[in-house]
């Protein structure tokens, strides 16, 4: 309403001055104030009053105005003060004017708080004609608010305020942050938890890996169930085992003990060999042709693999080293590639177990109605080249000399003197502590002149208990035969008629009564055949 | 994998703060023109 309407109504009774607003009873008491002067005086103070009153609607008008564009829902909150925290522009009608000083003011009671709060901001007192713009933030309630002031040129140091919520501009964004801020830590946490996973097992494989490795240093190739859920790992695990494989595959084909010596001094195997002193043991299985003919192939090879296999597992327990299988003969040595102290007395005493294990072997069910083979050993010490030959590429380690030769030789002299276990004199020398022999010829194997002494092993030596009677006689038998006597020989060895050696010398000291020997007597009995 | 999620934290950290600078500049020049208007 314009003042000089205002005016007039209230002139005329128009108005009802009890029920007026603030702003319309500021402008009352200031016609009141000044009804004693003169209208013909009213270009001095009424001009003043009536541009106070113009200007507090104009002003109340002006910071009605609409930032956002919106009727409603805008949060800016403009409004006039000056710079001591006094508002000049009210909030609608419950507003009342207060005189402050020279000045008409705005009573704060009524104004919303966050202007309340932004006016009794330090900051303002800065907004001067120097500094005409002023942003600043303040913390009201749970919010933060923004708040920008700037000074009026020509006024009364008027300055213009707005304070708006910051989230108003910064909600969506504040609301991503927060959004972000949540899925960042889900996504931290989740990451925790999948690599502490993740290491927990490639910790667990890495462990798997190394277990496997120290079992395969030790030469363990027992076959293991494990598994990772990491590829590679699973394909390092995969390739332990298909190693593990391959190396129970290569100890069925050449000697464990050759194999993890070359593996510990991590060598290759090359071409060529050394001389060491040996013992060498040679099987045979006596008629074993005319065993074969009786079997069909399957029949053969499992009796063959039964029996095979009790004499490899006491040859390798006697630290034996199997050089190779021939048909039904085991070629087996001692003393290489590892050192083994005592290897003649292992040697003599993997014969005795495997000639009491194959007895049990075929007492046994399992062997069933199986023909009983009847197993020849030979024995001897000697000083032979073991190593790898054959071609460069397709080696075999194996010991070759005359010693081996002469080991393989009275292996076959079982078949002559019938007996099963003959050893050398080198052999009953070094294990006759231990063992029980018996002399039984001085002969020249096949391709020898120099007659060597063999025995025939008997058994363990036990303590305390003498020789057979049996023994003795064959051995005072045999020396007679040695010195000539063929007489004295023939009356003993005819007196066991139940010892084959005992019948093989009375023949041939029969033989050399009737044709004595030519030549001087030499007691050698020289082998044409092997 | 730990330093890379936090290094990406930071990074969408960093680009927030950016928007949120700038945004706020943006206002605080809105509402400037806005007193500009009532003055």
């Amino acid at each position: 309403m314009a003042v000089t309407q205002f005016e007039q109504q209230v002139k005329y009774g128009l108005i009802d001055t009890e029920k007026t607003d603030s702003v319309e009873q500021g402008l009352l008491s200031l016609l009141l104030a000044n009804e004693n002067i003169s209208d013909e005086d009213s270009s001095a103070h009424f001009a003043g009053v009536l541009r106070v009153g113009f200007l507090k609607a104009k002003i109340d008008d002006a910071v009605r105005l609409r930032i956002t564009g919106q009727a409603e829902g805008d949060p800016h909150l403009i409004f006039l003060c000056d710079n001591q925290g006094r508002l000049i522009t009210g909030w609608g009608n419950r507003d009342h004017v207060t005189v402050s000083g020279d000045d008409l003011r705005i009573a704060p009671g009524d104004v919303p708080p966050v202007v309340a709060r932004a006016i009794q901001d330090p900051a303002l007192k800065n907004v001067d004609a120097n500094r005409t713009e002023l942003a600043t933030s303040f913390r009201f309630g749970n919010d933060i608010y923004l708040c920008t002031f700037r000074y009026l040129p020509a006024t009364q140091d008027w300055i213009v305020g707005i304070v708006v919520p910051r989230n108003f501009y910064l909600g969506t964004l504040l609301q991503i942050r927060r959004q972000v801020l949540w899925a960042s830590l889900a996504l931290i946490i989740a990451t925790i938890l999948a690599g502490g996973l993740i290491i927990r097992s490639a910790v667990r494989s890495h462990s798997l890996i190394l277990r496997g490795m120290a079992r395969m240093n030790g030469f363990e190739f027992v076959p293991a169930q494990n598994s990772s859920y990491l590829r590679d790992i699973e394909e390092v695990l995969i390739g332990l085992e298909k190693a593990k494989t391959a190396m129970r595959a290569m100890s069925k084909y050449v000697p464990i003990n050759l194999v993890r010596q070359l593996y510990q001094k991590g060598e290759e195997p090359v071409l060529g060999g050394k001389t060491s002193e040996l013992s060498a043991l040679f099987t045979d299985i006596k008629d074993f042709t005319a065993f074969s003919e009786t079997l069909t192939p399957d029949e053969l090879a499992e009796d063959l693999g039964r029996y095979l296999q009790v004499m490899a597992e006491i040859i390798q327990s006697e630290k034996g080293t199997i050089d190779k299988y021939i048909g039904d003969s085991v070629m087996t040595f001692w003393n290489a590639p590892e050192a083994v102290t005592g290897h003649e007395i292992l040697a003599c005493r993997a014969a005795l177990r495997c000639r009491e294990a194959l007895q049990e072997l075929y007492d046994s069910s399992d062997w069933g109605h199986a023909p009983r083979f009847e197993t020849r050993f030979g024995l001897h010490r000697c000083v032979a080249s073991v190593g790898h030959f054959g071609a460069p590429d397709r080696l075999n380690y194996t010991a070759i000399g005359d010693g081996i030769n002469l080991a393989s030789r009275l292996e076959g002299l079982n078949k002559y003197y019938g007996t099963h276990i003959i050893a050398s004199e080198s052999i009953q020398t070094a294990a006759k502590g231990v063992f029980e022999f018996r002399i039984l010829d001085r002969v020249a194997v096949k391709g020898k002149t120099e007659g060597i002494l063999i025995y025939e092993l008997l058994g363990e030596r036990i303590e305390g208990k003498s020789r057979p009677e049996w023994v003795d006689r064959y051995e005072q038998a045999f020396t007679s035969y040695q010195t000539g006597d063929f007489a004295t020989a023939l009356e003993l060895f005819e007196d066991q008629v139940e010892d084959s050696p005992s019948i093989v010398l009375a023949s041939r000291c029969r033989e050399w009564i009737s044709h004595p020997p030519p030549g001087m007597w030499n007691g050698i009995r020289v082998f044409e055949s092997k | 994998m730990l330093a890379l999620m936090l290094g990406l934290s930071l990074l969408f950290y960093q680009v927030l703060k950016g928007w949120e600078q700038t945004i706020l500049q943006s206002s605080e020049r809105y509402r400037d023109l806005a007193s500009r208007e009532v003055a």
